[in-house]
C-alpha cells in the first residue's frame, strides 16, 4: 500500500509542477492525512487495552470501586465467564454513590450499563472515534469476532496517544504544515 | 486543523464552587450538571479542579465525608491554557499531564471555559472526511451464543 517515499523527490526541479497529478496513497502527506489515513487504516485492536479489569454482577459497588483504583482504570467489565453482560464506569460510580461512603451496599448489577456498545478488533480506529462520539460513551468494549470473546477495551487516552504520534511525531511534520495552503493543484 | 485555537472548543459554561464547598454539595452538583469536571475558586481566582476521577480515588471511604471541604482533595496547582493554544497545545498537555480537563483561562486570569480532551478527540472526529465517518453499522455484541 505504501510503495514509495514521494516527499525524497522534491527538489527545484519539481516534475510534477505542471501535472494535476497529486501523490495520494504516499506518505507524502500532511499531518491531517496521515491522521486520516491512520484513523482508516489501523485496526481497533492496535489501541486496545487488553489488561481491563472485570467484576461479576453480583460484586458490590464497594468491590467495583475497589477494582478501579487498583488497576487505576475508569472503567470495568461486567462480565460471567467470557459473557460480557455490562459495563461500569467512573461515572456510575459517582452518581450512585456518596462521598464518604464505600458503596458495600450496592450491587453492580443495579448501577451498571447493561448491553453496552461495543467495537470490533478489526474496525478501523475511526469507527472507534466515530462510535464515542455518536453514543456518547467514553469506553468501548472490543469483541474480536473470530475468537467470539471480548479481548479490551478502547479507553480515551491510548486513543488520544495514538492520534497524538500520528500527527505530531514526523520531524518535518511541521515544515510541511505551513504549506498546506499551497495544496489543492 | 491543529493550529486552531483551542478556545473554538470552548462550549459548555464551566460550574464553579468556592474551596470551602462541603464534597456533599460538590457530588450533587457533579450529578445535576451533567459535569465531570468542577472548577474550584477562590473568589475569582481559579485555584484548582475536582473532576470525577478524584471523587473516585479519593472520596469514596469513610476517611472523608460529605462535609470536608473540596479544597482538600482537589487537584492543585492546575496546568491551564490560554485562548491563543492551539489545539496541537492542548494535545502536548494533556498527553504530559495525564489531564482529562484543561481550563482554559483569559490573560487577566478569568476562567472561561473548561476543555475536554473528549471535546479534541470531537472536534477530530468532526474533520474527518466522510469515508471515515461512513462505517458499517455498529457491530451487537451476540446476546445468545452457540454452546454459551
Amino acid at each position: 500500500m505504501r510503495s514509495k517515499r514521494y516527499y525524497t523527490s522534491i527538489s527545484e526541479e519539481d516534475p510534477w509542477e505542471d501535472s494535476d497529478w497529486l501523490p495520494s496513497t504516499a506518505e507524502f502527506l500532511l499531518p491531517r492525512d496521515r491522521l486520516q489515513q491512520m484513523l482508516l487504516e489501523t485496526p481497533t485492536s492496535e489501541i486496545t487495552t487488553d489488561h481491563f479489569a472485570t467484576v461479576a454482577p453480583d460484586d458490590t459497588m464497594e468491590r467495583a470501586i475497589y477494582r478501579m483504583r487498583q488497576h487505576r482504570v475508569r472503567a470495568v467489565l461486567v462480565m460471567r465467564g467470557e459473557d460480557l453482560l455490562g459495563i461500569l464506569t467512573e461515572r456510575d460510580a459517582v452518581m450512585h454513590v456518596e462521598p464518604g461512603e464505600t458503596g458495600a451496599d450496592l450491587i453492580v448489577r443495579d448501577v451498571m450499563t447493561p448491553d453496552p456498545v461495543i467495537i470490533g478488533a478489526e474496525e478501523p480506529v475511526g469507527s472507534a472515534v466515530q462510535r464515542l462520539a455518536v453514543e456518547g460513551v467514553h469506553h468501548l468494549p472490543v469483541f474480536d469476532e473470530f475468537e467470539l470473546k471480548v479481548i479490551g477495551i478502547v479507553e480515551q487516552r491510548p486513543l488520544l496517544n495514538r492520534i497524538i504520534e500520528t500527527i505530531l511525531n514526523e520531524e518535518w511534520a511541521a515544515d510541511l504544515d505551513d504549506d498546506e495552503e499551497l495544496g489543492g493543484g | 486543523m491543529l493550529d486552531t485555537p483551542v478556545s473554538v472548543l470552548a462550549r459548555a459554561r464551566p460550574v464553579r464552587v468556592q474551596r470551602d464547598t462541603p464534597l456533599g454539595e460538590a457530588a450533587r452538583l457533579l450529578r445535576q450538571e451533567r459535569t465531570r469536571c468542577l472548577a474550584v475558586m477562590d473568589g475569582d481566582a481559579l485555584v484548582g479542579i475536582f473532576t470525577d476521577q478524584d471523587m473516585l480515588q479519593k472520596c469514596f471511604s469513610t476517611a472523608v465525608g460529605g462535609d470536608t471541604d473540596i479544597g482538600l482533595v482537589m487537584n492543585s496547582p492546575v496546568v491551564t491554557v490560554t485562548p491563543d493554544s492551539s489545539i496541537h497545545d492542548a494535545l502536548e498537555i494533556i498527553d504530559r499531564e495525564h489531564m482529562r480537563h484543561l481550563p482554559l483561562v483569559e490573560p487577566d486570569g478569568t476562567l472561561r471555559a473548561i476543555i475536554r480532551a473528549r471535546d479534541i478527540l470531537n472536534y477530530l472526529a468532526e474533520s474527518m472526511p466522510e469515508s471515515v465517518l461512513n462505517q458499517p453499522p455498529s457491530l451487537t455484541y451476540p446476546s445468545s451464543r452457540e454452546g454459551g
